[in-house]
């Protein structure tokens, strides 16, 4: 790992450092709860009747028999459910027709698991059997089946537009056109979800495993039109999430109306089967793209087309284009984003919204037009890409009426590029490669947004001196109930191990909406670190008396001991003043900071070297290098996880986790672990990969920090596919790359004579 | 009903369970230890991973009636009160889990592997992991974590693990 | 999961007399990895379950005068541990090895690999190689299945309800047989056999010519299947890399894949190939060096 800057104007001493999580303690040893591990008196088994159409009306259903059936408490559907839309979708919690294989019809609470599994088969349900759609093109044209009365498509067609593309062509030296295709793949947790909801008279307390709290609040009041004091929301150990969770799904709005008629509490825990149909999974894309260059090396036009698989209810993904016009300077760019409906499962962002998909398909066109022209990948980008000082966006829109700021995507390239001896690469692709392993270097390069938004969290010094801090955004994995304690520790100059956190709780912090978009750790930050000063700020007011009457500003607490500065022998402990005092209490919530013409982004670049077998098509990844911006580290060790996991997570996507949906009947023909084939310890070998943290501060997160989930995964599978080019000389746009795929790529190539490599 | 008695982190316990209550349903549900997670509940993803008679199982797998007489070891067993298993703490230092859902099943299977071979290489801390999903890390703080208590063990020869 | 009763079978005869009076409605379990993973989700499952996983006399893994026996209730685990499989057959190693993970390896077991009937089963192309010999025991007494003729299509074998598979035996005279087993999977960790090869094979030391080739294949046709055209082009010639490469085309003939979403039947046929070639290389490694009988 890369070194850690030095804050300016002063040393850090909790921050930067290497700390192991606060909690880990709970999960070391199993006495953490999941939502799944939790029991409450009288509490019900809910389950979900799920369809076996693909497109249907629901003709009639028929709940008697399963509501007859000794220990049945309670069974819904569509006639019990709100007409409110969940969060980011077009459906309700149930609904009168059918629109992906696997949605759920009708919920039952019983006594035990076999009673409710019992009732679920006997709900009797009569369909009207509809056409059904699944390839988002089809879904698009005039005749196709209709989802919802409007049409398959999403809204309008989403454009982000700057110069003239078209001019931009007939002015460029060389214009190529290529399809990126991105199927949906599986994005889901270990943790299946999982909800419980309990009533008390009208008010509802939901335990989900969810990355939004603050959503899910958002939606359980307007479902059951309550305010917001009548809903509380508890996340507190999530198992992970990665964007599915990032929104309340019908899981939760189920399990609340299974409890409102049951007047009991339930619990609904899906199989993996359910999670894998009915989570909000990495969805499909098919990026059309036409680039036109100048001799003189520089990217001039760019024109794409993105068309977006949403699955059948889910609206969001509005952030397709933002790498297209972000990463490079380029004069004339045009995006334009169609999002379609099919009966496949719903999807939604997972580590970007579509960000790894986009940069598959953009840093593959890169490297091919540069394979056309005979430019040096590596140097084609570095003479492209916007440094600090470029204009850039300030609105994601195409005008760039705003200054990057804190940008080192020239740090990445460079630190990566060192790292793996780019040199070492063939100078032409494939050439040479005679044995039966081929061996190649590539590289891809990516950014996003760094987080931020609005933050809020409440702080509490107890008497004794330790110190909580309650926020209701969740870490999932993230160790934000590590960075942002650690934030507070170095703000207010007490220990870390006196601080610990209560995340994830609606009623206990201020409103947030979740923990997603590489948001909390700079959004929440922000409010710890202004929380903390107003907590110290009192505690220092309340020292003073027991020092002399020092004035407040004379004052400084370092290790939980307040003194006189320039006078340590004159201190006071921190238990001792708030024994006097009685408890602080400091609550923040902050906006993002106003930072005019200055726009921040955060960027990485992974060089990947590969080894493909010529037999039998298999790739094994040799040396895998993640270089990345991060603003200043909060804690390597999270650090490094966050590179580590994510990076894997996008490597997953090159070999696997692709959902195959049957074009006869719709199903997902491989719902199950063993098929969509997430990587095991034996996939990929740790020691090939290392991830570099490029020396950066931010400008707008707590001591200059950037959030950093997200990225790692977005260029794994343009770093693979690039490296197999140099390799073996072959072009992969399809995702993933299957060894069948690349076979038939390579004895192609081999009938092909003359072929450029 | 079966009535099963089985020893469990050193206690004997005996419960009556429906013939087809499998050791992970009898685990969780009726001695209330749910450290051991239900993930796919066939065998694919190892979050309810349990020590048997000394080897690492998917507790989703066996029925409660074929651990009858048997001891079994639960994630709940390595800790006592105010010390933890040095698993447990190498994990905890090096920072090994991230959402922690996977963690007591992955420190179940490297359990088992340390007590048949106290000095694994990287490449059987990797098979022994195999059986244990995690969606978050890339394993690698894991199998550095294993590596650890490995080389501690090796170096203090009198410190046994529990 | 539905509900059933479970009896524990004490020993072989006990666990056939319980099979007996609960067939044709009883299901046994051994390890349980496939038989729990199948019942949750099954809609009829059995009314009993005959647990046989405390039959001792079906876990010993011996040298007799037939050869060398394997109890069915053996795991994996232990196949991977025992020292005369490590000596005689370390393809079997490798192949239990490939199963599932540490977890299912040390419940499963190699009987209740086979009895699954399924093509892709990791254990059967090595013990198909070595002309395995299927005991089975039933009221009627004890028979004998050539491993060859054990299966009859995916997911059947010729085991009657009342049988109970009881070991398995490699012939005295393939005891030592060099032998390679080779699966390929679409990743490293508990991955599933896309194409599986083993080939067993004689070579005479002196002379390279190669005796006994049998080549055996799986998940490319209804059962695990052997490939005799293949095996035929070998025999009695010497194993030079053409004859290798030549015997992984004809097997690829030989072989009856099926196209499916994991892979289409021509990828798995050119794999057939080169597992084939690259399994013989591998047994023809080992019998380089290993005379026959010793």
């Amino acid at each position: 790992m890369g070194q850690q800057a030095n804050r300016s104007g002063g040393s850090l001493k909790v921050l930067g450092k290497r700390l192991p999580n606060l909690d880990a303690v709970e999960r070391v040893t199993g006495r953490a709860k999941y939502v799944g591990d939790i029991d409450i008196p009288g509490m019900l088994v809910g389950r979900a009747l799920r369809s076996a159409q693909t497109h249907a009306r629901i003709v009639s259903i028929d709940t008697s028999k399963a509501e007859a059936l000794p220990g049945v408490k309670a069974v819904v559907t569509y006639k019990d459910a709100p007409k409110v839309a969940l969060w980011g979708h077009r459906g309700y919690v149930l609904n009168d027709r059918v629109r992906f294989r696997g949605e759920a019809v009708a919920g039952v609470a019983a006594v035990d698991a076999e009673t409710a599994e019992k009732a679920l088969k006997l709900i009797a349900i009569q369909y009207e059997v509809l056409p059904f759609v699944i390839d988002p093109e089809e879904a698009m044209k005039a005749t196709a089946s209709k989802l919802f009365e409007d049409g398959n498509q999403e809204g309008q067609a989403r454009i982000l537009t700057r110069g003239d593309v078209a001019k931009g062509f007939t002015e460029s030296d060389k214009v190529i056109e290529r399809m990126y295709h991105c199927p949906t793949m599986w994005s889901g947790s270990l943790e299946p979800r999982c909800a419980i909801a309990q009533w008390d008279g009208d008010r509802l307390t939901l335990w989900a495993s969810t990355q939004a709290p603050g959503r899910n609040q958002d939606n359980l009041c307007a479902l059951f039109n309550l305010p917001d004091a009548n809903v509380r929301v508890i996340a507190s150990y999530v198992g992970s999430g990665f964007g599915t969770k990032s929104a309340n799904h019908m899981d939760e709005g189920l399990t609340a109306l299974l409890a409102r008629k049951a007047r009991r509490p339930v619990k609904l825990q899906y199989s993996r089967e359910e999670e894998i149909l009915d989570s909000n999974t990495r969805f499909e894309t098919k990026f059309y793209a036409k680039v036109g260059v100048k001799k003189d090396m520089s990217l001039h036009s760019l024109d794409v087309r993105c068309i977006t698989n949403l699955g059948a209810y889910h609206t969001r993904l509005g952030g397709l284009g933002n790498h297209c016009t972000h990463v490079y300077r380029i004069p004339n760019v045009r995006t334009e984003q169609y999002r379609v409906h099919t009966n496949i499962p719903n999807t939604g962002p997972t580590r970007g919204v579509g960000d790894p998909q986009e940069c598959f398909g953009l840093e593959s066109l890169i490297d091919e037009i540069a394979t056309e022209m005979g430019w040096e990948p590596l140097e084609f980008r570095l003479k492209n890409i916007k440094r600090t000082g470029d204009p850039i966006a300030r609105g994601g829109a195409g005008t760039e009426d705003g200054r990057l700021v804190t940008q080192v995507l020239d740090k990445c390239l460079e630190e990566g590029a060192a790292r793996i001896q780019w040199s070492r690469r063939n100078a032409t692709p494939g050439a040479g490669q005679t044995g039966p392993k081929m061996r190649g270097i590539g590289v891809a390069a990516t950014e996003r947004g760094g987080g931020g938004g609005q933050g809020g969290t409440t702080i509490k010094v107890f008497k004794d001196g330790s110190v909580v801090l309650f926020f209701a955004s969740t870490d999932i994995g993230t160790g934000t109930r590590t960075t942002l304690p650690m934030i507070a520790a170095e703000t207010m100059g007490v220990p870390v191990s006196s601080v610990r956190a209560v995340s994830g709780d609606t009623e206990l912090a201020p409103y947030e909406g979740g923990s997603f978009g590489n948001r909390t750790l700079q959004g929440t930050g922000r409010a710890v670190e202004a929380a903390s000063r107003e907590c110290l700020r009192q505690i220092l007011a309340a020292a003073g008396p027991m020092l002399n009457n020092a004035a407040p500003a004379d004052l400084e607490m370092q290790d939980g001991v307040i003194r006189v500065k320039g006078q340590p022998d004159r201190n006071v402990a921190l238990s001792a003043v708030m024994v006097r005092r009685g408890n602080i209490v400091a609550t923040s919530i902050t906006n993002q900071p106003q930072t005019g013409m200055d726009v921040e982004r955060t960027s990485g670049a992974h060089f990947a070297e590969v080894e493909v077998d010529r037999e039998t098509g298999k790739v094994q990844v040799l040396k895998y290098i993640a270089a990345h911006d991060l603003g200043r580290p909060m804690n390597l060790t999270i650090v490094e996880n966050q590179l580590e996991g994510g990076t894997i997570q996008g490597l997953a996507l090159t070999q696997g986790e692709e959902m195959r949906f049957d074009p006869r009947t719709g199903a997902c023909l491989n719902a199950n672990f063993l098929d969509l084939k997430p990587p095991t310890a034996l996939d990929f070998d740790p020691r090939m990969l290392e991830a570099i943290v490029v020396e950066n501060e931010s400008i707008l997160g707590p001591y200059g920090a950037k959030g950093l989930g997200e990225n790692p995964t977005h260029p794994g599978m343009a770093a693979i596919a690039n490296a197999i080019f140099n390799a073996a000389g072959i072009r992969l746009r399809e995702v993933p790359f299957t060894r069948a795929d690349i076979l038939k790529a390579l004895s192609e190539q081999q009938t092909t004579p003359g072929r450029t490599a | 009903m079966a009535k099963v008695t089985i020893t469990v982190n050193g206690e004997a316990r005996t419960v009556s369970v429906p013939p087809e209550t499998t050791l992970l349903k009898l685990l969780r549900e009726h001695l209330n230890l749910t450290g051991a997670k239900l993930g796919c509940d066939v065998g694919d993803c190892g979050a309810c991973t349990v020590i048997v008679n000394g080897k690492s199982v998917n507790s989703c797998l066996m029925l409660a009636s074929q651990v009858d007489g048997f001891d079994v070891l639960t994630i709940e067993g390595l800790a006592t009160t105010d010390q933890l298993h040095p698993l447990q703490t190498a994990f905890e230092e090096k920072g090994s889990l991230q959402c922690g859902f996977c963690g007591p099943g992955v420190i179940m299977s490297a359990k088992a592997l340390l007590d048949e071979e106290p000095d694994p290489s990287v490449e059987r801390i990797r098979d022994a992991l195999a059986g244990n999903l995690c969606r978050c890390t890339g394993y690698s703080k894991m199998i550095e974590a294993v590596q650890a208590v490995a080389n501690s063990v090796n170096s203090h020869p009198s410190v046994k693990s529990a | 999961m539905r509900a059933f009763d479970v009896v524990t079978a004490k020993d072989s005869r006990h666990a056939v007399a319980l099979l007996a009076e609960h067939a044709p409605t009883a299901k046994v379990i051994a390890g349980g990895t496939d038989l729990l993973a199948d019942l949750k989700f099954s809609s009829h499952g059995p009314a009993m379950v005959v647990d046989i996983s405390r039959v001792e006399d079906l876990k010993a893994i011996t040298i007799t005068d037939e050869g060398l026996s394997i109890g069915a209730l053996v795991t994996h685990t232990a196949i991977m541990r025992s020292p005369i499989i490590n000596d005689m057959f370390p393809a079997l190693v490798h192949a239990a090895h490939t199963i599932g993970a540490v977890q299912t390896r040390n419940l499963g077991t190699l009987g209740g690999n086979l009895v699954t009937g399924v093509p892709s089963m990791d254990s059967g192309p090595t013990l198909m190689a070595l002309e395995a010999i299927i005991v089975i025991l039933s009221p009627a007494g004890r028979r004998q299945v050539p491993m060859a003729e054990f299966f009859l299509g995916p997911r059947k074998t010729v085991l009657k309800p009342d049988e109970l598979l009881a070991e398995i035996l490699i012939p005295k005279q393939n005891l030592g047989k060099p032998t390679h087993f080779l699966k390929f999977g679409l990743r490293k960790g508990q991955a599933l056999a896309l194409v599986s090869a083993a080939a067993s094979v004689w070579v005479d030391v002196d002379t390279q010519i190669c005796s006994a080739p049998r080549i055996s294949l799986g998940a490319v046709a209804p059962t695990v299947i052997r490939a005799p055209k293949a095996e035929a082009h070998l025999d009695g010639r010497p194993l030079t890399a053409d004859a290798m490469a030549e015997a992984g085309r004809i097997a690829a003939s030989e072989a009856k894949p099926i196209s499916d979403f994991r892979a289409s039947a021509g990828y798995r046929r050119e794999l057939v190939a080169v597992l084939t070639k690259r399994a013989l290389e591998g047994a023809y490694e080992l019998a380089k060096t290993k005379r026959r009988g010793a």
